[in-house]
């Protein structure tokens, strides 16, 4: 139980990152995302990732365009604004120092 | 064979068959209710609808033309459930507060209905369109029930009307106009209401949710309505009561009289205060005592029926304006008291030219005799005559030896004033007279203020002097104006009269007794 939690905490931080990484490659929409995560088992269900889009996009780090599809309503094409690409490049920064640091504490006697 | 059921989401339609559309619909009211919370809940619902539609689309094809339930399924699947995703998408300060509201949200999407203002149907506020909702019946009957209240209580019901228009809110959103019908929140429902709206402002989204708080919190149970039919009864009859009495102490003074002679003091505020200062007084107490009454009726109303409002502004305007009635008042009152705080004496002598071996005084019983006097505070008092109405007030009457051989009456007329010039004015206008037939001086029982006048503590001291060896008779009817006349046998006032009286060098000397 204790692990679970542990794991979700990881997990919720990283997440973020993850997204603002795929988006800055590429204009993308929501399902396309969820893909490369699910590979990366990192989400399982589609509908986490529709709070977290909202919630960047609310923080100025996304914006989105319409676009028409052929199946069914619009879709939302995420990218990343300029605010985005600085908050990444420092996330970036942040997570290198946290792998480094765990690698520290794991090799160290 | 199936039944199937035509629904809308995102603006797409689809056929979709009995067992799947109830699983979709629980579905969906899971998902609603935990993204409502959710600052931009609206737009996540919004955006998982239109996923869901894609989805949709994408699996109908000319063999598979209806929903069916394991399409449902596997689209669950891809999405997840609520539970699933609300690990990682949650800040962590909404994590503890989601598990007790999940179930009221669930509650309230089957049955709770709530009172909204209908704006698109109404003819004024929308508060009676709104009230038909709620209570569903006719709005026509709601509309005339309402103006049949209005003029059986002369008006008074407006408060009430103005209250559920300022406190309770209008219909905005497509939830809330389903709350407001008492119509299920699914699918097929927004749907149907989706065209109505117009934009999707978060806040109105977090706005119904904090209703779910409070409506919780509230616990409307029937003991609540109770009370709440028992505080708008009350506040009600309190508000009527309180208007009519001020409105009748302000403007029916002369009716007042002859319905209720013994009713003075309040009529009495009319005769202290000036016209603009009475009115302004009045505006007051009728703020300071009818806010708390508003309040009352408001309370009543939340407990009465199911609505969202900002209790919090509410109550605080409700408090500045109480606050702002209460300064009013004490600056009126301070302003009367201003009124008192200058004061001035007049004194006026008239020589009477009567010699008579004795000299009668009595009162002048004809005078006043078709009026009715009422006694007010202190010395004041009110003299009805038919409709006219006069502040009069008694003399202090005294008798002292004249340092002369004249017999002279000494009138000291005193009054009070904002300031010396209107105080002495007050007191030039107090009238007063006397006569004299034959050998007696009639004095009248009382001093009239002018008809505009305002009673400013105005007295009248009377003051006869008669040179040594008079002879006078104190008739028993001036009893009400002689006050302390100094004599040598030191008699009360009261005993002095009805005997003769001879003034020596040494004071009033009584002469005989009767």
């Amino acid at each position: 139980m204790k692990a679970e939690n542990a794991k979700a905490q990881m997990r919720k931080g990283v997440l973020e990152y993850c997204i603002l990484e795929i988006i800055s490659r590429r204009h993308s929409y929501a399902p396309d995302i969820i893909e490369e995560m699910r590979k990366a088992k990192m989400i399982v269900v589609e509908g986490t990732l529709y709070p977290l889009l909202t919630r960047l996009k609310n923080s100025g780090l996304l914006s989105y365009r319409w676009e028409e599809s052929q199946f069914g309503p619009p879709r939302k094409y995420y990218e990343i604004t300029e605010d985005g690409s600085i908050t990444l490049s420092e996330l970036r920064a942040s997570w290198d120092e946290i792998v480094k640091a765990v690698e520290i504490v794991k090799n160290s006697n | 064979m199936k039944k199937t059921l035509t629904i809308n989401i995102s603006g797409i339609v689809f056929n979709i068959d009995e067992d799947a559309y109830e699983k979709l619909k629980s579905y969906l009211s899971k998902v609603n209710s935990h993204f409502s919370d959710e600052e931009s809940g609206y737009e996540i619902i919004s955006d998982i609808e239109s996923r869901i539609a894609e989805l949709f689309s994408s699996r109908i094809t000319a063999e598979q033309t209806v929903v069916d339930e394991k399409m449902v399924d596997q689209i669950i699947a891809i999405m997840g459930l609520p539970e699933e995703f609300s690990e990682a998408g949650e800040n962590p300060d909404d994590e503890k507060e989601k598990k007790p509201s999940q179930e009221s949200h669930v509650n309230y999407s089957q049955k709770t209905k709530k009172l909204y203002r209908d704006l698109d149907s109404r003819v004024i506020g929308g508060v009676c369109s709104g009230l038909s909702h709620y209570f569903n019946i006719d709005k026509l009957l709601v509309r005339i029930i309402f103006i049949i209240l209005l003029i059986a209580t002369s008006g008074v019901a407006l408060p009430v009307y103005i209250i559920l228009w300022i406190a309770v809110p209008n219909a905005r959103t497509t939830a809330q106009r389903l709350e407001m019908k008492g119509e299920p929140i699914t699918v097929e429902n927004i749907g149907k209401k989706v065209k109505e709206e117009v934009t999707n402002p978060p806040k109105e989204n977090y706005r119904y949710n904090q209703a779910e708080r409070e409506n919780r919190d509230n616990g409307l149970s029937v003991f609540g309505k109770i009370i709440g039919i028992i505080l708008i009864f009350i506040g009600f009859s309190t508000l009527i009561a309180l208007v009519f009495g001020l409105f009748a102490a302000s403007k029916f003074t002369g009716m007042m009289h002859h319905a209720m002679p013994n009713f003075d003091n309040g009529i009495l505020m009319n005769h202290i205060f000036s016209q603009s200062m009475g009115s302004t007084l009045l505006l007051s107490i009728l703020i300071i005592v009818g806010i708390p009454l508003l309040l009352i009726i408001y309370s009543g109303t939340k407990l009465l029926f199911n609505y969202v409002s900002n209790s919090r502004s509410v109550y605080l305007s409700a408090l500045g304006i109480w606050v702002i009635g209460i300064i009013v008042a004490a600056s009126t009152a301070f302003g009367a008291i201003d009124d008192f705080s200058s004061n001035a004496t007049i004194n006026e002598k008239k020589e009477l030219t009567l010699n008579p071996d004795t000299l009668y005084l009595d009162l002048n019983k004809d005078r006043f005799s078709n009026s009715v006097v009422k006694v007010g505070i202190n010395n004041m008092k009110l003299l009805v005559d038919g409709n006219r109405e006069r502040i009069v007030g008694n003399p202090k009457f005294d008798i002292e030896r004249s340092d002369n051989h004249r017999i002279e009456l000494s009138m000291n007329k005193y009054s009070k004033g904002n300031n010396y010039r209107s105080a002495t004015r007050n007191a030039t206008k107090i009238e007063y007279s006397y006569k004299i037939i034959g050998d007696t001086l009639f004095f009248d029982q009382y001093f009239i203020l002018d008809k505009n006048d305002k009673w400013r503590s105005q007295n009248l001291k009377l003051t006869l002097k008669i040179p040594e060896g008079t002879i006078i008779y104190l008739d028993e009817n001036l009893l009400p104006i002689i006050h302390n006349i100094k004599n040598t046998s030191n008699l009360w006032d009261g005993d002095m009269t009805g005997n003769f009286w001879i003034m020596k060098s040494e004071g009033l000397t009584l002469l005989s007794k009767n």
